[in-house]
C-alpha cells in the first residue's frame, strides 16, 4: 500500500532563499515520523506546503494518493489533515472550548439551511462534539481551563489546546509543529504518550517537528533530518542522533 | 495540572487588575441563565410584545415597529461584521432594495406580505454578487467600497426613474388584507414582530454552533480557518448575502410602515446608524442588535430635541467612547454587570 503522505522532491524558494531543496519523505498510517533539523532547516515550510499555505515551485505532495498542490486549503483539511502551528494559531477572543470545537468543522453536521431551520441532526452533532471536546480536554489535562479565554493562558497550555483542536477533526494525518515548546518535563511525557496512543489506537499518521530530542526518540518510529531544505539523514531515532552529519548540522548552527 | 512554563506568551496581554478601563474592556462569555429564567423571560417578553400594539396609540406602535426593523438589520449586519469580520458601511443599499421591492411589487399588483419575500430574495442575490469583491478586499478597502455603495444609493434610485419614479417616490398601501381586523400600525407591527423573532432565532442558531465558530475563525484568522476546513470563499459570500436579506426584509417592512419610499430615505446617515447600532449593541453578540436598535431609535430623538446637528455629534462621540471603553457594546456592559449574579442563580443552565 502507498504511504498516506508522500512528499517527493518539493522545491520552495523565497526570493533567493531555497527553503526546501527537494526533500522527499513518506509517512504511513499509524506511523509517527519525526522531522528534525536546525533552525531554519525548512521544517515549518514543509508543513505549510503540505497544508497548502505555501505553494511549492515544483515537486509533488500526495495524501492518500491525491495530489494536494493547488488544492484549496479547506479541501486539504477535508482530506483529513490536521495541524498545529509553531506560533499558535488559536482564536484569542474565544474560549478554550470554542477553539477546540472549531476543530470539528469538517466532521460536524450543520450547513446553512439545516442550522437556520434548527434541524435535530445539527443539535445532535453539536452535543456529540461538545462531549468529545470535553473528553479530549480532560485527556490533555485542560478540563479546568475549558471556559477560559485563550488570550489569558500561558504558551504551554495553548500548545495543548491546539493539539486538542487538531484532534477534534479526527485527522488521518496529523502535523504537529514543536508541541513540547513551553511544556514542563511531566507534560512532555504525557504528550508523547498521547501522540503514541493516537497512532496506535486510531491509526493516525503523525509528522512531528520537535527540538526536544527526548520526545522524538521516545515516540517516533522513524526520523527524517532536514538541513538547508534537504534531507541529510533518515532512520531509526537513536541511529540518526549519532549520525555525524546530523551532529555536524546541529553544531554548525549552534555556533 | 496546568502548565507553569510561560516562556512565551500569546499576543493579547493579560488585563491588569485594578484598572476600570481594562475591566470594562475584558471579553466575557455570554450570560448562561438557568433554564427557568430563560423560559420566564421569553414568556413575559412575548406576552408584552403581543399586547403592545393593542393598548398603545399608533405613534408608539410606530416607534416600537421601527425598533424591530432596526433590530432585524442589526442581526444580519452583526453576522457579517461582528461575527464574520467583513466591514460593510453599505447596508442602507440593501435596505433600499428591500423597500423598493415592496413599493414596486405593490405597484405591480403583488399582494403585500408576499412582496416581503422579494424584499428578502433580491437583496440576497445582490448581496451575493457584491460579496464577491469582499473575497479580495480587506478592512479599509472593503469599508470604502461599501461606503461608496451607500453614497450612490439615492442617486441610483433617482437614475432608475422608470421603476422608482425618481424623487417623487412611491406611495404604498400598507393596510392588512380585508379579512384581518387590524389597523395599519398594528398589522405592520405584527409583521415586524414575526420577522424580528424569526430573524433573532435564526441568527442565534447561525451564530452559536459550527457555523458561528467558522465565522469567527474567518474573522480572526483566515488561514487558520482554512486549515480547519472552513471554505472562506463560501462563508464570506453567504454572509454577505444573508445579511443583505435581513436588511432587505427590514427595508420592506419600513416601506410598509411609512407607506412611502423616496430616495432621501436611504442616504448615508442610514448606513452610519446601522453601523452605530451594532457597535453600541455589541459586535458579535446576538442580543446586541436589540439594544443597539433601541439606541438608534430613541437617542437621536432625544438629541434632535436639543439640535438636529446633535445627532451626528452624539453618534460620533458614542462610537469613539465605545471603541475605547466598551468594545463589546452594551451587551458587554450587561455581561460585566450581571455575569456573577446570573451565574449564582439556582437551576439547570440552558445550553
Ligand atoms: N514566508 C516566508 N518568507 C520568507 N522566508 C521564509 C518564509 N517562511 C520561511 N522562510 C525562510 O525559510 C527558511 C526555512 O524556514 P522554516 O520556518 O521552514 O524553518 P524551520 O525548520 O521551521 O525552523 P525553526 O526550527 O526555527 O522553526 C528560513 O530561512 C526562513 O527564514
Ligand atoms: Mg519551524
Amino acid at each position: 500500500m502507498d504511504a498516506l503522505l508522500a512528499v517527493s522532491e518539493v522545491r520552495l524558494s523565497f526570493g533567493g532563499l531555497q527553503a526546501l531543496d527537494g526533500p522527499s519523505l513518506q509517512v504511513r498510517d499509524g506511523e509517527v515520523v519525526g522531522l528534525i533539523g536546525p533552525n531554519g532547516a525548512g521544517k515549518t515550510s514543509l508543513f505549510n506546503c503540505i497544508g497548502g499555505l505555501y505553494r511549492p515551485q515544483s515537486g509533488s505532495i500526495r495524501i492518500a494518493g491525491r495530489e494536494v498542490a493547488g488544492l484549496p486549503r479547506h479541501r486539504i483539511a477535508a482530506l483529513g489533515v490536521g495541524r498545529t502551528f509553531q506560533n499558535i494559531g488559536l482564536l484569542a477572543s474565544q474560549t478554550v472550548l470554542a477553539n477546540v470545537l472549531a476543530g470539528a468543522h469538517h466532521v460536524a453536521a450543520g450547513g446553512w439551511w439545516a442550522t437556520a431551520l434548527g434541524l435535530p441532526s445539527v443539535a445532535r452533532s453539536e452535543r456529540d462534539h461538545r462531549e468529545r471536546a470535553m473528553a479530549l480536554l480532560a485527556e490533555l489535562d485542560l478540563a479546568d481551563v475549558a471556559g477560559r479565554m485563550v488570550g489569558t493562558l500561558p504558551f504551554g497550555t495553548l500548545k495543548r489546546v491546539e493539539l486538542a483542536r487538531a484532534l477534534m477533526g479526527e485527522p488521518r494525518l496529523l502535523l504537529v509543529d514543536e508541541p513540547a515548546n513551553g511544556l514542563v518535563h511531566g507534560e512532555v511525557l504525557e504528550l508523547g504518550a498521547t501522540l503514541r496512543r493516537l497512532a496506535t489506537e486510531r491509526g493516525a499518521a503523525i509528522l512531528l517537528v520537535e527540538h526536544h530530542m527526548g520526545l522524538v526518540t521516545s515516540v517516533c518510529d522513524r526520523v527524517v533530518v532536514l538541513d538547508f531544505g534537504r534531507v541529510i539523514a533518515e532512520g531509526e531515532p537513536h541511529e540518526v542522533a549519532r549520525d555525524p552529519r546530523v551532529v555536524a548540522a546541529y553544531l554548525g548552527t549552534a555556533a | 495540572m496546568t502548565a507553569t512554563s510561560t516562556r512565551r506568551r500569546t499576543g493579547s496581554p493579560r488585563p491588569s487588575r485594578g484598572s476600570a478601563v481594562e475591566w470594562l474592556r475584558r471579553p466575557r462569555p455570554p450570560l448562561a441563565p438557568p433554564r427557568w429564567l430563560t423560559i420566564a423571560g421569553i414568556a413575559v417578553g412575548a406576552a408584552a410584545l403581543a399586547v403592545v400594539p393593542l393598548v398603545n396609540p399608533s405613534y408608539i406602535n410606530l416607534t416600537v415597529t421601527l425598533v424591530m426593523i432596526w433590530t432585524l438589520v442589526g442581526l444580519g449586519l452583526n453576522l457579517l461584521v461582528g461575527f464574520g469580520g467583513q466591514v460593510s458601511l453599505g447596508h442602507s443599499a440593501f435596505f433600499a432594495i428591500g423597500a423598493y421591492a415592496v413599493a414596486v411589487g405593490g405597484e405591480a399588483g403583488i399582494p403585500h406580505p408576499a412582496t416581503l419575500a422579494i424584499a428578502a430574495a433580491l437583496p440576497f442575490l445582490v448581496g451575493y454578487v457584491l460579496g464577491l469583491p469582499a473575497l479580495r478586499l480587506h478592512g479599509l478597502q472593503l469599508g470604502l467600497v461599501t461606503l461608496a455603495m451607500a453614497m450612490a444609493t439615492p442617486a441610483a434610485i433617482r437614475a432608475l426613474e422608470p421603476l422608482t419614479h425618481g424623487s417623487r417616490g412611491i406611495a404604498i398601501d400598507g393596510d392588512p388584507p380585508a379579512w384581518i381586523p387590524l389597523a395599519h400600525d398594528q398589522w405592520v407591527y405584527y409583521l415586524a414582530l414575526a420577522a424580528a423573532t424569526i430573524g433573532y432565532v435564526v441568527t442565534r442558531r447561525l451564530a452559536r454552533g459550527r457555523l458561528g465558530r467558522s465565522f469567527v475563525a474567518v474573522r480572526d484568522a483566515e488561514i487558520v480557518a482554512e486549515t480547519l476546513g472552513v471554505d472562506v470563499w463560501r462563508t464570506k459570500t453567504r454572509l454577505f448575502a444573508a445579511s443583505a436579506a435581513y436588511a432587505g426584509v427590514a427595508g420592506g417592512l419600513y416601506a410598509m410602515l411609512l407607506e412611502f419610499v423616496g430616495p432621501e430615505n436611504f442616504n448615508l446617515t442610514l448606513s452610519i446608524s446601522f453601523v452605530t447600532l451594532i457597535v453600541v449593541g455589541g459586535l458579535a453578540t446576538v442580543p446586541g442588535a436589540v439594544l443597539g436598535a433601541l439606541f438608534v431609535q430613541y437617542v437621536p430623538t432625544l438629541t434632535s430635541s436639543i439640535s438636529p446637528a446633535a445627532t451626528g455629534a452624539a453618534y460620533g462621540a458614542v462610537l469613539i467612547a465605545f471603541a475605547f471603553f466598551l468594545p463589546y457594546g452594551l451587551v458587554g456592559l450587561v455581561r460585566a454587570a450581571l455575569g456573577r449574579l446570573v451565574a449564582r442563580l439556582p437551576g439547570r443552565r440552558g445550553t
